[in-house]
Parts: structure tokens; C-alpha cells; sequence
């Protein structure tokens, strides 16, 4: 296996097996659990695919469905019967760009490794289940729509993009949920969990040759490929669908969010700029920073602001409780326009960025999340992180804050019935 | 991982060394029996105290600059109840100096004092900007516990259900409370944290451990403690409650249902050891029961759970449902609950069950704060070790819950109602 060295001796392990199937490995004597994690690179983004010359669109929600079905243990008595033995604690969830099925156990890692393998490489879609599984899924969406934060980014999300995957929630719709069909579930299963779609992430405390061995063995007979699907993804254009939504709803105070869009800067690694993106931001609508502090200053304290890459695009968004909503957005839009960085501020964010470096590989489950966000963003590990954040200059910053263009904005408001 | 006790005359020191974790963490806990207004007060001290401003920084922005610079180090303030007992913990969280540098324990240590020792007073009262925000910044955030459908559930639920009882307080039903909060008195019980309150210091890491008893001492000089907190056997709150059967109108979607059951008078061992399992058969683990009668056969929720309380002996069940399936729902858990004493439907779940409690056991390992809190705990009533808790598991018997589920009684049923009344 590859080594993958990161700061402070830490190391990973890294392999890909003849199906494709990559696999990584975190072994550490300082637990007494383990993590075993199966993903596949098939989330909610997937809207389109070609296989053959033949097009197929997907049902919206359809990864999430899939994700509930695959994992049956709580339908399939003897799987489940077979994991009572062992008290193993399994969950899945779906993101935009794949979905992760996992198993957090302290005993028979073998054992525990084939339940997990059975659900998610020999998965049996029955449509009694679909069917069942409907009301489920149902109660999950009407809880999520219940949350007027949720709302907020559902709906900025859709006025911000005309065509790309974030207009629609993992979820999906009721439509989406109440209508999806086994069949086109157990083709999307068939599509897009091939191994040369999918990795292992395996840490904690086991015996590496041993649970390698393991895996070479269970997998080397499942077969698939996805060199015949081709994701077919809109092209996400400049400019906003809708500027402005006001949403009554029965909330105590009202809430806003305004979101930005521009291009990704070419010329720059993608890290890189998203690295430097969080730092000037943090600079200013952090805790050390100014914007905060105006914000405070006014009263407007229930505040916060996220930076996400959507396919060619970056998008900002920000966020407030507050009666105040034209006073937030002068205060967002001011310090924007004059977002800045000095060497003083960029040392001190290189530090704070460093530590959370050094605490990454504190618990099993830390660090299976940081390689499969990795792989779901980037499709490869990111060991030199470190080093990166030490090398960016001033001058890499004005690069990245020249980029931002604050054209592309949208605003949306909830107001109380 | 090593454990050492030090009393002084003004605190108690937890030495908890291990090379595990990569931070240092050292948490101040300020504990002392609860009081509706001093809680109110010292809740909102939790927010003026990081934004006040001290003498060498002026604002809560210089405050975060200098933690940045130190590595990220954290410094926060909480209050938290522990049965009746108020407690104000600060916490300061670094990275071992050993990856980065070597004054960072006196660095952050005197950060640390500069926050709690000299915020900028005038007329012994905070500063009035920052005091006028952060108490309608409280206020708001209180109020907006409607805004949380589930919250607000569980808040109208709890009044009912431990009505009497410190369980039953919440920030919302006392924002009356909140609103008269003023500034004077306020820094009169900011004064009273150095010499009215139990004081315990918890340091957990791989630590040099001279330097960090210096700093300890330093900070802690003028502090004086004081026994007025509640431990042993009056920690324990007992629920007197009659059967209730509440329903409330939501805007929500979904609506909220919560199921409160009692259980009598426990034992000691009952209380420690058969109730966490009793409660991981029933709502907690994998495949427990509430989970597969209620979402998996019949596709009524997405979630369904219960809690344990260690010291009010009861179990809190909620659920998110559509209103017309609350009395199917309903059925069901009581179903559940009555199936916790055959033997035939625990004896295949026992064994599923103490494994995802022996799995939860060895987690406390790689857990800073379940750690910390172990030995808190142990301050106010003897608290079972990890180890002591796996021993006395494997000698509980399928026949030890099923006696144990002849004690369950439902004392308080509540639904906060949402709109949607369509059948799954």
C-alpha cells in the first residue's frame, strides 16, 4: 500500500484494487473502535447521464432513496439479526456528491465488514420496501421543511442558480419521493455503484493486513464500470433567476440570506483559492473581524456565512435573525466591496488554519470524514495542505479577492405571518 | 491515561494525563446550587464577559485575534444545570505546545486571566453598550425557540411533565426574568463567581505538568470556594406528577409527539446500570424496539427515540409523526412498552444492546469532554467508572429488564401539533 505522509508522523494508507475500487486505511493502538466506511461518487448532483447513447434523467431525491434502500439492515431480519451479535452501530447519509454508508463497531471487524459489503455491493431493491419506504422519507422532508434556515438556503439556492444541482435539495421533492420507481432505483444502483465509482475508508483499531486481505477477497468478483456513464451536467450560466423572494412564515423574527456568485479563477489551484476565500472572509465576518463587530454593534448577533463551490462557480452566502434586515445587508455589501487582507491578519489565519491541521487526526471518525469529503471534492487526498497554507503571500490573496465579483446576488427574506 | 486529585484550600485540580489527544484542555467549573435568577444572570454573563472588552483588549475582536495568533487557541464561557446544581464553566482549549510553541500555556493562560480578572468596569457596572446587547441578544434568542419546532416541543413538554422540578424550568417560560436583567447586579454576580461557588479545574491532555499547576495557582489566587452545591442522593429529583394528556396547536408541518414515563423508586444499581440498558433496548440502539415497531413496520416517522435521565429516573420518548397517525403512533409505544417485559422479545436484543453500550464505553476513550465530565460527575455523587459500568453489564439478565419494565409507567403524554394530517 502507498503511504500518503501527512504533518506531525501521521500517515494513511492508500491502494486501489484491480476493479478499481480504491481503498484507505487509518490503523491507530490509541482506540478501541473502529470506522469502516463504504461511498460511492453518486449524490444528488446527477440529475442527467448518458449510458450507451441512451439519456436518462433522474428522479429528484433519487440518491437519498436509493441510500435508504441500500442499506436494509432494518427491513433484512437476518443481516439485522447478524449485526445484533455484534452491537456494531451503522448510519448513511447523501450529499450532493456522493453518499457515504457507514459502521462504527469495537469487535469482529471481518465479520462486520461482510454486513456492511452485503448491503451496499449486493444490494436487493425490493418494491414492497420502495413502497414502505416512501412514508419514511416523507416525515424526513417535512421535517427538514419545518426549519426556517433550511427554507432560507433551499430557497436562495434555487434563485441563485438557473440549471445547476444545488436548485434542489438532497431530498428532493414530495413529487420526487412519491413517485420514483423501483426500476430507476435499481438501474441508478447498477449505474453508479461500480467499483471503480466507489472507496473504502477503514479506521481505528485493526489489523491492516489482515482487513486488506479481507477486501481484496470479498470485492475481486464484483465487476462494473462506469467508464460507460457519462454524467451530463448543465452548464450553469452568469446572473440570478431572482434577485429578490420575501416568504411569509410563521417565525418569531425574520430571518435573511443574501448569496453571491462568480466564476472560479483559472490560473490558481482550486484549494488554493478556497483556502485563501475562507481566510479573507473569516477576516472580516469572523470573530476577529470588523464586519462582525459593526454587525454586533447594531445588534444583529445571530449571524453566520458559509463559502461553497458549485461546478465553475463559487457561492457566498449570508445569513441573519434580525428585525435590522436593510441594515445586515449594507453592512454585508460594505465590507465586501472593500474585503482585504494584511500580513499581520494573514499570519494569524495561516496559524488557526494550521491548527486545525494538527487536531485533524484526534478521532477515527475526524479522520475518515476529512479523506471522504476529499474524495468527494476532489476525487484525491490533499496531504500537503499544510504546506500550501504556509506558502500563500499577499499577493495570492488580492488575486482571489480581485476575482470576487458581487454582480451576481440574491436576496431572500422570511417574514412573519 | 492517568488520574490524580489535588484539593487546595480554594479548588480541586483533575490531572488527567494521556498522550491521546493533541490539545490541552483545561476547564474552570464554578458550580452552585441553582437559583432561577442568579442562573438567569450568569447565563447572560456567559456572553457579556468575551465581548466586554478588558483592559489590554478592548473589544471582543482583539480578544479573537490574540486566540487566532495562539494557534487557534479556544477560550468559552458556558452555564449548564447539572440537576440542581448551576454551573459556569469556562473552557480554554489549545494545541499541545509540543507542535507548536513553547509559551503558548502562558500566553493563553494570561489571556484567560485578562477576560476573567479585568474586564473594563465603570461604576460597577459593565460595559452599558455591550450589556443593553448581548441582554436583547438573549432575549431574542429565547423567544426564537419557536422558530424550532422540536425545541419548542420538548420545552412545553418538560414544563408538564417535571412541573415542580428544576426540569421543568426553561429560559423561555422565565423570559419575564431575562427582561429585568440589570447591569449592576449583574457585575455583583459576575464578583460572586471568586467566592460563592465549588470550583474544580480539569486538565486533560499530555501536559507539562509543573507549568500547568503554576498557571492554575496563579489564576486562582484570589478565589475562595464554598459548599453551597447540591451532591450525593439530592441530586436525585423525583418526578410527582399526575397522568397527562396534552395537545397544542403548531404551524409546524410536522407535528412533535413526546411520551414521559416514570419508573418508581430505583436502586443504586438499577439507576446505573439496568435503566441505560433498558433504554438502548427500547429507543436507543440499532433495531430497538420503538425504532422497528414504529418507523420500520409501519413507515409512521423518520426519527423515534428515547432518553434516559439519571437523575429524575425517567425516559422521555419523541417522535416526528403526521397528526393523523397519533393514535397509531401512540398504540405502538405503548405496545413497545409493554413488550419490554416479555422475555421472549428481549432475550434476542440483550446482546445487540450491552455490545452498542460496551461500543459507547470504549468511545469515552477518545472523548475529551465525556472524560472531563466523568470526573466532574464524580465530584458531585459517586459516578461508576467505564470499567465498573462493563463488569456490572454482563451480569444483567434477560429477566432483570423484563422485572425492571413492570416498573414503566406513562405519566405524560404531549403532541405539538403541525399542520400536515395525511396518513403514510
Amino acid at each position: 500500500m502507498k503511504k500518503i505522509k501527512y504533518n506531525y508522523d501521521e500517515e494513511i494508507l492508500e491502494t486501489t484494487l484491480e476493479n478499481g475500487l480504491k481503498v484507505y486505511m487509518y490503523p491507530t493502538n490509541k482506540t478501541r473502535n473502529y470506522y469502516v466506511t463504504v461511498s460511492t461518487h453518486f449524490g444528488a448532483e446527477v440529475m442527467k447521464y448518458k449510458k450507451k447513447d441512451k439519456v436518462y434523467d433522474v428522479t429528484l431525491g433519487s440518491a437519498h432513496f436509493l441510500e435508504h434502500r441500500v442499506m436494509d439492515f432494518t427491513k433484512n431480519e437476518s443481516a439485522s439479526k447478524a449485526l445484533s451479535e455484534y452491537g456494531s452501530l451503522v448510519n448513511a447519509y447523501t450529499t450532493y456528491n456522493g453518499t457515504n454508508y457507514n459502521l462504527f463497531g469495537k469487535e469482529a471487524i471481518i465479520e462486520n465488514m461482510t454486513l456492511l459489503f452485503d448491503r451496499v455491493f449486493k444490494a436487493n431493491i425490493k418494491e414492497e420496501d420502495v413502497e414502505k419506504e416512501r412514508g419514511i422519507i416523507l416525515e424526513e422532508y417535512y421535517m427538514y421543511f419545518d426549519d426556517p434556515y433550511f427554507i432560507l438556503h433551499n430557497n436562495l439556492n434555487k434563485n441563485m442558480f438557473r440549471d445547476a444541482f444545488i436548485k434542489y435539495p438532497v431530498i428532493g421533492t414530495t413529487q420526487g419521493i412519491k413517485g420514483v420507481k423501483t426500476s430507476e432505483l435499481r438501474r441508478l444502483y447498477k449505474d453508479f455503484y461500480t467499483p471503480d465509482n466507489m472507496f473504502i475508508v477503514v479506521s481505528g483499531a485493526f489489523d491492516k493486513e489482515k482487513v486488506l486481505k479481507f477486501i481484496e477477497e470479498y470485492t475481486k468478483d464484483i465487476k462494473g464500470s462506469k467508464e460507460d456513464i457519462e454524467v451530463i451536467k448543465p452548464k450553469e450560466k452568469d446572473g440570478v433567476p431572482c434577485e429578490y423572494e420575501e416568504v411569509s412564515l410563521a417565525v418569531n423574527e425574520p430571518k435573511i440570506i443574501v448569496g453571491y456568485k462568480f466564476p472560479v479563477m483559472k490560473g490558481m489551484p482550486l484549494l488554493k483559492q478556497k483556502l485563501i476565500f475562507k481566510m479573507c472572509l473569516s477576516n472580516q465576518f469572523g470573530l476577529s473581524g470588523e464586519a462582525l463587530q459593526e454587525l454586533e454593534r447594531l445588534g444583529i448577533k445571530r449571524n453566520t456565512w458559509g463559502f461553497e463551490q458549485v461546478d465553475d462557480y463559487f457561492y457566498m452566502y449570508f445569513k441573519a435573525s434580525t428585525t435590522k434586515c436593510d441594515e445586515f445587508l449594507e453592512v454585508i455589501e460594505k465590507y465586501l466591496k472593500n474585503l482585504t487582507i494584511d500580513k499581520e491578519a494573514l499570519d494569524r489565519k495561516k496559524r488557526s488554519r494550521l491548527s486545525s491541521l494538527i487536531l485533524a487526526f484526534e478521532d477515527i471518525i475526524g479522520i475518515e470524514d476529512m479523506i471522504t469529503t476529499e474524495l468527494f471534492t476532489y476525487n484525491k487526498l490533499n496531504n500537503k495542505k499544510d504546506e500550501i497554507i504556509k506558502e500563500i503571500t499577499l499577493s495570492d490573496a488580492k488575486k482571489v479577492i480581485d476575482s470576487i465579483s458581487l454582480k451576481d446576488k440574491s436576496i431572500l427574506k422570511i417574514v412573519g405571518k | 491515561m492517568d488520574y490524580k486529585r489535588e484539593v487546595k484550600d480554594n479548588y480541586t485540580l483533575h490531572l488527567i494525563k494521556t498522550d491521546r489527544f493533541k490539545r490541552v484542555n483545561v476547564s474552570f467549573r464554578f458550580t452552585k446550587k441553582y437559583d432561577r435568577e442568579e442562573s438567569a444572570y450568569l447565563k447572560l454573563l456567559s456572553s457579556v464577559l468575551p465581548f466586554n472588552g478588558t483592559k489590554k483588549y478592548k473589544t471582543r475582536m482583539d480578544i479573537s485575534r490574540v486566540l487566532e495568533s495562539l494557534y487557534n487557541t479556544g477560550l468559552s464561557n458556558s452555564l449548564y444545570l447539572v440537576s440542581r446544581n448551576m454551573v459556569y464553566n469556562v473552557n480554554l482549549c489549545m494545541v499541545n505546545p509540543k507542535y507548536t510553541e513553547e509559551n503558548l500555556y502562558s500566553d493563553a493562560f494570561s489571556v484567560l486571566k485578562e477576560i476573567m480578572f479585568n474586564p473594563i468596569i465603570k461604576s460597577n457596572k459593565f460595559k452599558e453598550e455591550v450589556f443593553e446587547i448581548e441582554k436583547r441578544n438573549l432575549i431574542e434568542s429565547i423567544r426564537n425557540v419557536k422558530d424550532e419546532p422540536s425545541e419548542y416541543g420538548r420545552l412545553k413538554f418538560e414544563e408538564s411533565f417535571y412541573k415542580g422540578t428544576i426540569y421543568g424550568e426553561n429560559n423561555y417560560k422565565n423570559i419575564k426574568i431575562y427582561e429585568n436583567l440589570e447591569n449592576e447586579k449583574l457585575y455583583q454576580v459576575y464578583k460572586r463567581l471568586f467566592s460563592e461557588f465549588k470550583i474544580d479545574v480539569l486538565v486533560i491532555g499530555d501536559f507539562d505538568e509543573d507549568k500547568i499547576k503554576s498557571e492554575v495557582s496563579k489564576l486562582l489566587k484570589d478565589f475562595r470556594q464554598s459548599e453551597d452545591y447540591v451532591k450525593g442522593e439530592d441530586l436525585i429529583v423525583k418526578v410527582k406528577n399526575q397522568e397527562v394528556n396534552n395537545k397544542m396547536e403548531s404551524v409546524s408541518t410536522q407535528s412533535n409527539l413526546f411520551v414521559g414515563v416514570t419508573m418508581g423508586k430505583l436502586t443504586y444499581e438499577e439507576r446505573k446500570f439496568v435503566l441505560p440498558l433498558y433504554n438502548a433496548i427500547l429507543g436507543h440502539m440499532n433495531n430497538s424496539i420503538l425504532f422497528v415497531n414504529v418507523r420500520e413496520k409501519h413507515s409512521l416517522c423518520y426519527y423515534i427515540g428515547s432518553v434516559a435521565s439519571m437523575y429524575t429516573d425517567t425516559i422521555v420518548i419523541n417522535a416526528g409523526i403526521n397528526k393523523k397517525n397519533y393514535e397509531k403512533t401512540l398504540k405502538l409505544i405503548k405496545e413497545s412498552l409493554d413488550s419490554m417485559s416479555k422475555k421472549n422479545v428481549i432475550k434476542p436484543l440483550i446482546v445487540n444492546a450491552k455490545k452498542t453500550l460496551e461500543i459507547a464505553y470504549n468511545d469515552y476513550y477518545d472523548n475529551i469532554f465525556k472524560i472531563i465530565n466523568h470526573y466532574y460527575l464524580n465530584e458531585l455523587s459517586y459516578v461508576p467508572t467505564v470499567e465498573e459500568r462493563r463488569e456490572y453489564l454482563e451480569k444483567i439478565s434477560v429477566e432483570d429488564i423484563c422485572e425492571f419494565a413492570k416498573k414503566i409507567e406513562i405519566k405524560n403524554i404531549f403532541l405539538l401539533e403541525g399542520t400536515i394530517n395525511e396518513e403514510n
